[in-house]
């Protein structure tokens, strides 16, 4: 993964011209089934495009994802609207408690934000054709059907090539709170990302709160979303820190000095659930996205962009292994919704903000 | 019948207006003050929420934050700003237009792009300034963005320009007379800048950096962007959290009311400081006036407005630069870096385009909804036409001591809702923005009405032309450039008006400013600073529009 | 529209006033800027309102106009109330145009534009427009600017346009609120009589407010003299001058010596000296009792030598001061044993010096009894 700033160079020009060009380089489509066919004679007299809340990848990839559905829809819209998962779900709910739903597909981080959404009724209740294809492991998220698996995040161990030598970085996450990373560290907020969130319940499952009490003593430099890590550390401005290993390799890819650690006890993964709102005026149009999601043309475009695709008949990224070959753990989304709250608040005690 | 064939429009154009400013600026706020003493769900009276609201630690420290960021960047402000006003108005420097056309360049930066540039030039192991501290073998950080000092210090950078403003007219204003009576009398040039020039431009020193502790407080992009990784709370910030999940509206009110009565006590305080004897005597024809030479000291002052201007304009505006060109900001300079793709995407892409459509449309819509109200109140209100005048000037003039932030927050609470369920419409947005720039538009329609002999008027009505001939005929005509300048001084701030907006946006009704707050948390600083210099041209473009029209120091001069 | 101008002030006392103001009274907050007034004015007749500053007289002509609202009373036009405390004919109905002391002059029109304003609000066709505008500018020798701009006009040639502009709509009343009060000594002389030459060509019933009682002499038919928002006496110029009847307008239309006498029925007892009622007006004096007289400075003479009485009254003094104007000599002269010191207005050939002794020559028919 280490690469100095001449070899980086092709690939990054290389890199920056798929991404413009990402909707005619998704290959070939797949066949509508029957039941999709419908769906989609229906969606064709729903106007308008759909809105989609997400809280996953980035806008020029969400934008992409949008242009790949036309192009497998044609006629059919998505404009897709990327924050973090916590702004995007503060979004929904002044939508919702306004009475005025913007959004018709919600895609978060946060698990625990579908059980409160399950809860309130405001969930549309699909399930896609295609949930049967996906890796096993994210099957079947929710029992009752409601929302289903439309990204796998992980979080692993990144650092600067250009600062650190691999030799000196912690293989593991306890080595994070080393304190020979005094102001070297950097990581997110679960105040803002959903798959900060999830790292915080995990590790305090494992290791304790006192492994964040140890973290800020180091004074990090935290930022909102997970992805902010890689902003941080290409800059310089840290060495090593917390992220999402998909976003530090295409930030390798083009040319940045980042390489990732899968840590050995494990990466973390966050299963990114994605949901119908029950007051979407474009209820077929969102379920055929939802199709769409666990589609080949859509894991493509993950595993183009160094993503983890959720089909199994779609090849890892480049290099990496497939999610059914990782040595993942995830906290269960009872246990996310029921502790993520309160770590929330435990953090802005720990960390001041 | 008599009484039907006189009857003058103006009645109903007064009830009228009186309803329209009931809906923008008392509702929201009325809202917001009941609400922070209503149970939630109950509504049963309450003092709970106050309760809630200051008990915690946390939240008393943003407050007290805010109040120290606020006083930090009012002394940082006049720092800057009353050496150069002075040696801009009263001193023979060199390169007072350069100077004066950087000072307009701080004043137009929304002051979070210029908050993002400072990010990249003094992150504290990144940023170039500290790099370059490194280089030469500096010990530790020369400056930390993240920090409160470097909150202060780049608010300050973008927020001196009033105190400029003010002070400078002021200078401007003074006789040089009182300074050689002073000189005659055997007092050295050196007293008389602090014995007799300083006391007399005090109060419109002070006047300036009230505004600027006012807009301290309540903004929340600089805030959002520098205290939320330097971890200090702000009450701006808390004010947004309490809008995660779980929502507590009812809390952020009441967390919101001191900020509220603070602003309040201090637009009184300026009213009182304008209000005084000392302040009027200086008003007068500065004819005639003597430049002081300045000597050897001539290129020293010219050093110390340079810097200025580099830490606010220059530095900052080329570290967004090398962002915006290039293909990773953390690469560097280097020509394989450099690319126009983060300007293509931005028009390339449908949702940008959108973006930047809507952001210009609301605030062209926004500048004549504002105006016309304005020019309409401040009429009916400057011609004695209607009893309790003043009530309809306080209304006006009331959006002035609400931060955006609060303001949104109201209009939310009272219009998103049924029956009127303006969220998600254009609508709610140009609503809330003619409200919070309402005060701009009234000054300055009412100071160019001030300045309209009624006679002219008059004139024309005698001559058998109604009020409304006369108005449109003799009024707008003559008010021509008055209004036109008003339209551009609500246009500008509303183009990149970010905390108003970050409440009352949904999915299709985005603008630029929100946009740049939803790159900046994902890191994507390239097409951030594209979007940023997109903006600030069209800014640029629009000012030298003004400056065509309406002559050279347009925005910079006091209203 | 075109309201035709009846002809004028020859009309018999019988005939409907052109304006009548009746009680009017306009208070602001607590301040009552025009009190109980009553002024009634014929067709035709040119009336000046002439007082000090803030003696009510541009509240008058404002309410006339309808900018203002009376407090109490009402004005009527032709017959017609236009005027009251419930409500108020818009200054658009009335049919009136007004000359400001600004002159608002627009200057976002040219000359023409302004003069012809008026004409298209009451829906002239363009030909008949641009006849009358020609027609008005020629009357006041503009003709050849009739497509600048006012910025380009000096204030004089700005005044002019004001006039064209105002006479151009043939108004049922015309209007001047201190017209001339901006331009310069000489101009402000050419223009009285512009003003009132244009008048006697056209025949407007005309009001005109002036602080300025030359102005107000050349121009007007009557005058209206006004102090704190009543009006003291309305008279022809001549006979204002000559029989005031109050102290204020003794002493505001030209000088005068104010003397206090006693009447015991056959005398006025002065300090210093007496003088019999009989050679007085006899119905403007008490029978008994003080009172008030008018001595303006040129109706005393001063002589050397005692003169012969006949009607006049004669009376020893000596000169106190003097100054010489030109024009004439100022000298203040007491009576013998007497505090009252009089003003006196000689040629310049009669010439004394102060410390001597003189004698007076008082005419009993030129001191007027004033309240």
């Amino acid at each position: 993964m280490k690469m100095t700033l001449k070899t980086a160079l092709l690939p990054a020009f290389l890199a920056a011209s798929a991404l413009v060009l990402l909707p005619c380089a998704a290959s070939a489509q797949s066949e509508m089934t029957p039941h999709q066919k419908e769906l989609y004679e229906a969606a064709k007299k729903e106007s308008g495009p759909i809105t989609w809340y997400t809280a996953i990848l980035n806008q020029q990839l969400d934008e992409s994802v949008g242009d790949a559905f036309s192009k497998k829809y044609p006629g059919l819209k998505l404009s897709p609207i990327k924050t973090t998962a916590q702004v995007a779900f503060q979004r929904l709910l002044q939508d919702l408690k306004a009475g005025k739903a913007q959004a018709d597909v919600f895609t978060t981080t946060d698990v625990g934000h579908m059980g409160y959404l399950k809860s309130k009724d405001e969930l549309l209740k699909y399930t896609p054709e295609g949930e049967k294809d996906l890796v096993k492991a994210i099957r079947n998220v929710d029992p009752d059907g409601y929302y289903h698996t439309g990204w796998v995040g992980l979080a692993a161990i990144l650092y600067n090539t250009s600062k650190l030598k691999a030799a000196d970085v912690p293989t593991d996450w306890p080595g994070l709170t080393d304190p020979k990373w005094k102001d070297q560290i950097t990581f997110g907020s679960p105040n803002f990302s959903g798959m900060v969130g999830v790292w915080t319940v995990a590790m305090a499952e494992r290791y304790g709160w006192d492994f964040f009490k140890k973290l800020n003593a180091l004074n990090p430099q935290i930022g909102r979303s997970i992805d902010d890590a890689v902003t941080v550390l290409n800059s310089g401005e840290r060495s090593i820190g917390m992220g999402n290993p998909g976003t530090a390799a295409r930030s390798a890819d083009k040319g940045n000095p980042l390489a990732i650690v899968f840590p050995s006890s494990g990466t973390l993964m966050v299963i990114s659930p994605s949901a119908i709102l029950k007051d979407t005026k474009h209820p077929n149009t969102a379920k055929l996205f939802l199709e769409f999601l666990t589609s080949k043309e859509y894991s493509e475009i993950l595993a183009k962009n160094f993503e983890w695709p959720l089909r199994a008949d779609v090849k890892p990224p480049a290099g990496g292994k497939s999610l059914a070959d990782m040595e993942l753990f995830a906290p269960t989304p009872e246990k996310i919704a029921k502790e993520l709250p309160g770590n929330k608040e435990k953090w802005r005690d720990t960390f001041g903000m | 019948m008599m009484r039907l064939r006189n009857f003058e429009l103006s009645s109903l154009v007064w009830i009228v207006a009186t309803l329209i400013l009931v809906f923008l600026v008392v509702a929201p706020n009325a809202e917001l003050l009941i609400s922070s003493f209503r149970k939630v769900d109950t509504g049963v009276f309450t003092l709970s929420n106050y309760v809630d609201a200051f008990s915690n630690e946390r939240r008393l420290a943003g407050f007290v934050n805010s109040l120290i960021y606020g006083v930090g960047v009012v002394f940082v402000s006049i720092i800057f700003a009353v050496p150069i006003s002075w040696a801009i108005a009263r001193t023979d420097m060199p390169g007072k237009g350069l100077v004066r056309a950087t000072i307009l360049g701080a004043f137009i930066t929304p002051p979070y792009l210029g908050a993002i540039g400072w990010i990249l030039l003094a992150g504290p192991n990144a940023g170039w300034i500290n790099q370059a501290w490194a280089a030469i073998g500096g010990p530790g950080t020369l400056f930390n963005v993240y920090s409160m000092q470097g909150l202060v210090l780049v608010t300050a950078l973008y927020s001196f320009p009033y105190i400029f403003v003010f002070t400078a007219d002021a200078l401007d204003r003074v006789s040089t007379e009182l300074e050689e009576a002073a000189n005659i009398l055997g007092m050295g040039p050196f007293r008389i800048i602090f014995k007799i020039t300083l006391p007399l431009v005090m109060p419109a020193i002070l006047a300036g950096s009230i505004i600027v502790f006012l807009d301290t407080v309540a903004l929340f992009g600089t805030p959002a962007v520098i205290a939320l990784p330097a971890r200090l709370n702000i009450m701006t910030l808390q004010l947004w959290q309490f809008f995660e999940f779980p929502v507590r509206a009812e809390t952020a009110a009441a967390y919101a009311v001191p900020l509220i009565l603070i602003t309040v006590a201090m637009v009184g305080v300026q009213r009182l400081v304008l209000g005084r004897k000392g302040y009027v005597s200086l008003t007068g024809k500065g004819a005639g006036r003597q430049l002081v030479p300045l000597g050897r000291w001539r290129w020293p002052m010219f050093g110390f407005c340079l810097l200025v201007c580099a830490l606010a304009v220059f530095l900052p505006f080329a570290a967004l630069a090398q962002a915006a060109f290039s293909r990773a900001w953390g690469l560097g300079f280097s020509t394989e870096n450099f690319t126009l793709n983060n300007f293509y995407l931005l028009f390339s892409e449908a949702s940008s385009r959108q973006i930047i459509y809507n952001t210009f449309t609301y605030s062209a819509a926004t500048g004549f909804v504002a105006v016309a109200l304005a020019l309409i109140v401040a009429y009916v209100v400057n011609r004695k036409l209607v009893p309790f005048g003043n009530v309809l000037t306080a209304l006006c003039m009331a959006p002035l001591v609400v931060p955006g932030i609060v303001l949104a927050i109201g209009f939310y609470a009272v219009y998103a809702p049924p029956p009127l369920a303006l969220y998600g419409t254009a609508l709610i947005l140009v609503l809330g923005y003619t409200t919070r720039f309402l005060p701009i538009a009234y000054a300055n329609c009412m100071a160019g009405l001030k300045s309209l002999n009624p006679e002219m008027e008059e004139a024309a009505r005698i001559l058998g032309g109604s009020r409304a001939v006369a108005v449109r005929k003799v009024v707008m005509p003559l008010l021509k450039k008055s209004l036109v300048g008003s339209w551009l001084l609500v246009f500008i701030p509303a183009s990149r008006e970010l905390s108003t907006a970050i409440f009352l946006v949904t999915a299709k009704t985005r603008v630029i400013s929100v946009m740049i707050l939803d790159l900046s948390e994902n890191g994507s600083f390239e097409v951030l600073a594209a979007l940023g210099f997109f903006l600030l041209g069209v800014t640029i473009l629009i000012v030298m529009v003004g400056y065509r029209l309406l002559g050279r120091d347009f925005l910079l001069r006091k209203s | 529209m075109n309201q035709p101008v009846t002809s004028p002030k020859a009309d018999a006392a019988s005939a409907q006033p052109r304006l009548l103001l009746d009680s009017i009274t306009c208070v602001f907050g607590t301040y009552t800027a025009v009190e109980d007034l009553h002024l009634k004015i014929m067709p035709g007749e040119f009336i000046s309102l002439l007082g000090p500053s803030g003696c009510g007289k541009t509240t008058t002509l404002r309410m006339i106009a309808g900018f203002i609202k009376p407090t109490a009373g009402t004005i009527n036009l032709d017959g017609q109330q236009i005027s009251s405390s419930v409500t108020s004919l818009p200054p658009e109905k009335r049919q009136m145009s007004m000359i400001f002391q600004s002159y608002a002059i627009w200057p976002n029109m040219t000359i023409g534009e302004n003069v012809a304003f008026g004409l298209h609000l009451r829906k002239f066709d363009k030909a008949t427009i641009a006849e009358k505008v020609k027609e008005v500018l020629d009357t006041v020798q503009l003709a050849h600017l009739i497509d600048r701009y006012p910025a380009e006009l000096s204030g004089g040639q700005q005044q002019r346009v004001a006039l064209a502009r105002a006479i151009v709509v043939r108004p049922r009343v015309l209007l001047l609120d201190e017209p001339l009060s901006n331009l310069d000594a000489n101009l402000r002389e050419e223009m009285r009589f512009e003003i009132r030459r244009l008048h006697d060509a056209f025949d407007f019933t005309t009001v005109y407010v002036t602080h300025d009682q030359s102005e107000a002499m050349v121009t007007s038919d009557r005058i209206a003299v006004m102090n704190k928002g009543r009006i003291e006496q309305i008279d022809a110029p001549y006979k204002l001058y000559t029989r005031p009847q109050t102290r204020f307008v003794a002493s505001f239309i030209g000088r005068t010596n104010l003397v206090e006498g006693t009447c015991d029925g056959a005398d006025i007892a002065f300090d210093g000296f007496t003088m019999p009622r009989g050679i007085f007006a006899q119905e403007d004096l008490p029978e008994r009792g003080a009172t008030l007289l008018s001595v303006r400075p040129q109706s005393v003479k001063i002589h050397r030598s005692e003169p012969q009485a006949g009607q006049h009254c004669v009376v020893r003094g000596e000169m106190k001061q003097r100054a010489y104007l030109g024009e004439s000599w100022d000298y203040i002269v007491a009576p013998a044993n007497s505090s009252i010191e009089l003003r006196v207005a000689a040629v310049p050939s009669e010439v004394f010096e102060v410390g001597e002794t003189i004698w007076l020559e008082l005419d009993p028919l030129q001191m007027i009894p004033v309240v």
